[in-house]
């Protein structure tokens, strides 16, 4: 038995008090933070871990702020568009009603009237804005209205740019579509080519039928059909390599009937004078509001002769088949905007649950366990306590007490 | 009959000196540092009769000190690691509380500084969202400054703590001699008893001066300690003392260095010196404050860098291309104070991948350089020549002509760095949202050729802002590029290949007809275009630290868990140290200390054989009446 130096009892027990103290303020300091560590020392891992997801959980609530920019711009051009689809709805619709011969120039007036007011709402369309200053169809140059209309039409002051927003780690979306790529871009005809009647015509021969009967033999080229005779015509291919070339000579003209060369049929109606021409020529590209423009030239033309008649009842028909070809691309634009809409609500609720998940993570590695908490903070009274009471005991022991 | 007169005083005598030991003991029995005494006793030479010697009482020889010189010296190493630890302990106990609190730590305003990137990308027009981003990062560079303050704090915090010490290990010293020199006097009065009180006393100072450095000791035949120190340097000798002295760093004025005086040299302890609290104090300086700060530094300039490259590659609201966004800090070079040459040599930052958070200290041989770590010493870079730029670290290192052999420089490569970090533009409308270039393509086209976003190559190619238009050759298979310097000769076309012209890079994919036309143009002043600042909020996840491998968030995180894990160490270090001392203590105690039971017991033990002297002589007494009244008869 070694012996014991009585300074050495009393520095041990209050050495063995203060230890239980100061494991005790810990669970106390625990308990009213809330939190597991004070300090990066308390678990330099756990502690990192926490400011890693804490940057990680910033970065989500960014994205989430990015998305709900982008779905509140992407839900205006989604309603833009829809109303553009209207508009062209309407549009057609009033080219149908003055395409009868039982209507009057002045009963044209009045649909023009009204065309022209869609015509304007177009233009405003096109020039939404997202209510924060910024123009929806104006690519990068979104500070001003992107479409004016001009002696010669409706000019495009943006850019083709497109804006991308980050709504994810290595996940952009647009936010809109450019005004050139969402009203201008668009081919005319039939999409592939656009078959037309000279307005110099005398004769009151009509557009007929048109389609792509053969789209493997068909090369991109102009063609003329002139009629050399009220019954008989000749084709001529214009443009390409060794044109003019001739492709159907001395045809014969029956109303109605298709005549098909390099894989185009066209048919033409009415009674066509010598020296007419048809034209069919490779789409283009053409504005949605020069199509408008070109059907509202079309029902203004007076309809005094059969030949005016017949230019104003072709400027209809070709302003039909351009109209069907821009509300396809409206409402395929549209398609994309709502597919954007789709992939971002698809981004955003991946996020939502990985973003649960990181708060678990986060609460794992930082968060204070009340049950294990409590228990060590009665363990540690305890423990204090029996420290306290037995240093009592013992240091009442002394043999001089009993030396009387 | 005398004899047993004397020896009955004899033992009188030294059981009054047991009982006055006992008392002694009983009296110290809470004094620091006592060694609780002993009364040695010998018996007395007996008188040689013919039948033998007969014993002639007691003496005492001398007073002995119960003490254990294994159990002492243990003590004194443990006071010396123990106040080491200790103040480790409590310096990087602050540092890592600056660190981990939310309010002083970089975490939150990094990002805050993102998301407000962010803002400006989701709306690169909005001068609500930059000037958002402006003041978000003035919040994070006043951040990085404030931490740097509280690091130059503690820098003056450890100056003003070796001075303090400095003193009192003076003192010690002083009174350590001093105390070498009473002893020997009185071992001389005494006649070479020892003096044990005062040798308690020097056990106790020295104790005192091991918790302040870390000292070996060694004891003279006469009773003198000598006192060593780092590098086996006299602290005192006998009664003579060598003090220490603060002495400036030869490179920086505001740290201080430790050497020792011995005559009228001073000898450089600084590197050498453990143990203590001045070991403790020189180690947190070494391998916490000065890591910390350069680490802290590496990330300002990592951020500073890298931000600012990516922001010259846009336009902002002007259409101009971006300015430097933060200032770089510089980093850090020093001339010894001892330079026999001029200064020549000019430090910069190379590569921010390349960089480390260390202090180098370069040398020159005479024909060549060394760099080395200053903190393990090894060579990181060699430069043959006297003159010239060279790199290394991530540093540029530029050197005039003029050094001379044995010139030292220190290059502190990021530390410090982090308090002149700042935000270097003003206006808000110079943030550079907008990529500097965008693609067009005709409306009249007739291809399905399709122009993706343009890519900067190199934005400091002086045509890239020029109008540059691409028109396709009949047949398509090749295009030219035509800008105001004049028209490319024919370039092949590769479906979806890199067109690479002006610094700019494009892909074209789709089937282009022969005559269509693309345009690459100058994005316009007040562009809604956030190309840029997309590129400049995916900084955030970018491995910029590191070669590569690290993000700037990434780098911090390491800091903290570098600091928290050195604050842990130490506090396990504390406790473990704890453990030890008072298992150490614990012997010394049942060896030297005082037991008060033992005492009592002692206690009780010489009064009744005191009272048993008594009545030794209370017999001769008895012894010699009866011969008296035997005569009177």
């Amino acid at each position: 038995m070694p012996r014991i130096a009585t300074d050495a009892i009393y520095r041990q027990a209050v050495a063995g008090i203060l230890d239980r103290q100061s494991s005790l303020l810990k669970v106390q300091q625990q308990l009213t933070t809330g939190l597991k560590h004070t300090t990066a020392a308390d678990s330099p891992a756990e502690f990192t871990q926490g400011l890693a997801l804490d940057q990680r959980l910033a970065e989500l609530s960014r994205y989430k702020d990015n998305a709900s920019a982008a779905r509140h711009r992407l839900n205006v051009e989604e309603s833009a568009l829809g109303s553009v689809t209207g508009v062209i709805q309407r549009v057609r619709e009033l080219a149908v009603q003055g395409n009868t011969d039982a209507l009057t120039d002045v009963d044209r007036r009045q649909i023009v009237a009204e065309l022209r007011q869609q015509f304007d709402q177009l233009v405003n369309l096109a020039n939404q804005d997202d209510g924060e200053g910024n123009f929806i169809f104006a690519g990068g140059n979104n500070g001003a209205a992107p479409f004016a209309k001009t002696a010669t039409g409706v000019g495009y002051s943006g850019d083709q740019s497109y804006r991308y927003i980050a709504i994810g780690p290595e996940r952009e979306i647009a936010d809109g579509t450019p005004g050139s790529e969402a009203f201008q871009r668009i081919a005319n005809g039939n999409g592939t080519f656009r078959y037309t009647a000279d307005p110099a015509n005398t004769g009151s021969g009509t557009l007929g039928a048109a389609r792509l009967a053969d789209p493997s033999a068909y090369d991109g080229e102009t063609y003329t059909l002139t009629f050399t005779s009220a019954t008989t015509f000749d084709v001529v291919r214009t443009t390409g390599p060794g044109s003019p070339a001739t492709v159907v000579s001395g045809g014969t003209y029956t109303e109605g009937e298709a005549i098909g060369f390099s894989g185009v049929e066209i048919a033409v109606g009415g009674t066509p004078a010598t020296g007419d021409v048809f034209t069919v020529e490779p789409s283009a590209a053409q504005d949605l509001f020069s199509t408008v423009q070109n059907l509202i030239d079309a029902l203004s033309t007076s309809t005094g002769t059969s030949a005016s008649a017949a230019q104003m009842h072709n400027g209809v028909y070709n302003a039909l088949e351009d109209l069907d070809r821009g509300l396809d691309h409206i409402q395929t634009v549209r398609a994309t905007v709502g597919g954007r809409l789709n992939a971002l609500e698809d981004t955003i609720g991946a996020q939502e649950a990985l973003d649960v998940q990181l708060q678990e993570t986060l609460s794992g590695v930082r968060d204070l366990d009340y049950a294990e908490a409590v228990s060590r903070l009665q363990l540690a009274l305890t423990t204090l306590e029996a420290s306290q009471q037995s240093f009592l005991k013992i240091q009442g022991l002394s043999l001089f007490n009993f030396l009387r | 009959m005398a004899d047993l007169l004397s020896t009955g005083i004899s033992a009188l005598l030294a059981y009054q000196k047991s009982l006055a030991t006992t008392g002694h003991n009983i009296a110290n029995a809470n004094t620091e540092g006592y060694t609780r005494q002993r009364v040695e006793q010998v018996s007395r030479l007996g008188t040689a009769l013919g039948s033998g010697f007969i014993g002639s009482g007691v003496e005492v020889s001398t007073v002995t000190r119960v003490a254990d010189r294994f159990a002492t010296e243990r003590l004194m190493f443990d006071a010396s690691n123990m106040s080491q630890q200790e103040t480790l302990q409590t310096l990087t106990g602050r540092v890592d509380k600056i660190l981990s609190d939310r309010n002083l730590g970089l975490t939150d305003p990094l990002s805050e500084f993102y998301a407000a990137v962010d803002g400006v990308a989701t709306d690169p027009t909005s001068s609500a969202a930059r000037q958002v981003l402006l003041g978000k990062a003035e919040l994070l560079a006043g951040r990085f400054q404030n931490l740097q303050n509280e690091f130059d704090s503690l820098n003056l915090e450890v100056n003003r703590q070796l001075q303090q010490q400095v003193g009192e290990i003076n003192t010690l010293t002083e009174q350590i001699a001093d105390m070498n020199d009473r002893i020997a006097i009185a071992r001389g009065l005494a006649g070479g008893q020892p003096p044990n009180d005062l040798l308690d006393q020097r056990d106790e100072l020295v104790r005192e001066l091991a918790s302040h450095i870390g000292i070996a000791t060694v004891t003279q035949d006469d009773g003198a300690l000598n006192i060593f120190t780092a590098g086996g340097n006299a602290l005192v000798l006998g009664t003579t003392v060598s003090p220490l002295r603060l002495v400036q760093d030869d490179f920086n004025a505001d740290r201080y260095g430790i050497a020792l005086q011995q005559g009228n040299t001073l000898i450089p302890l600084t590197r050498f010196v453990s143990g203590g609290s001045l070991g403790g104090l020189l180690s947190f300086r070494r391998d916490v404050l000065d890591p910390a700060a350069g680490d802290l530094g590496r990330v300002a300039v990592a951020l500073a860098d890298t931000f600012n490259a990516q922001h010259a590659e846009g336009v902002d609201l002007y259409g101009d291309l971006g300015g430097d966004f933060f200032d770089v800090p510089a980093p850090g070079v020093s001339a010894a104070t001892n330079n026999d040459g001029p200064a020549v040599v000019g430090v910069a930052y190379d590569d921010v991948g390349g960089l480390t958070g260390e202090t180098y200290l370069m040398r020159f041989t005479g024909s060549a350089w060394e760099l080395q770590s200053a903190e393990t010493g090894d060579t990181v870079a060699t430069f043959g020549a006297a003159s010239g730029t060279f790199t290394a670290a991530g540093l540029s290192i530029a050197i005039a002509a003029g050094a001379v052999a044995g010139d030292r420089y220190e290059i502190r490569a990021t530390r410090g760095a982090a308090g002149s970090l700042d935000v270097a533009i003003t206006d808000a409308a110079r943030i550079a949202a907008a990529a500097p270039v965008r693609t067009e393509a005709a409306l009249a086209n007739d291809g399905t050729g399709v122009v993706g976003r343009p890519e900067v190559l190199d934005v400091a190619d002086a045509d890239l802002l020029l109008d540059a238009t691409i028109v396709f050759d009949d047949p398509p298979g090749t295009f030219t590029i035509t800008d105001s310097n004049g028209t490319s000769a024919p370039i092949a076309f590769t479906v979806g290949g890199n067109i690479d012209y002006n610094g700019w890079r494009i892909q074209i994919t789709g089937t282009p007809a022969a005559g269509d036309t693309f345009q690459v143009l100058p994005v316009a002043a007040n562009s809604g275009d956030n190309g840029n600042a997309r590129l400049l909020a995916d900084i955030r996840n970018l491995g910029v630290l590191d070669g590569g491998t690290r993000s700037l968030n990434g780098g911090y995180g390491a800091l903290v868990a570098q600091v928290g894990a050195q604050a842990q160490q130490a506090a396990q270090r504390v406790a473990a140290q704890t453990a030890i001392r008072e298992h150490d203590q614990s012997f010394r105690d049942s060896v030297s200390g005082v037991n008060l039971d033992e005492e009592a017991a002692n206690m009780v033990r010489f009064q009744q054989a005191y009272q048993a002297s008594a009545q030794i002589i209370a017999l001769t007494d008895t012894l010699f009446q009866t011969i008296l009244s035997a005569v009177r008869r």
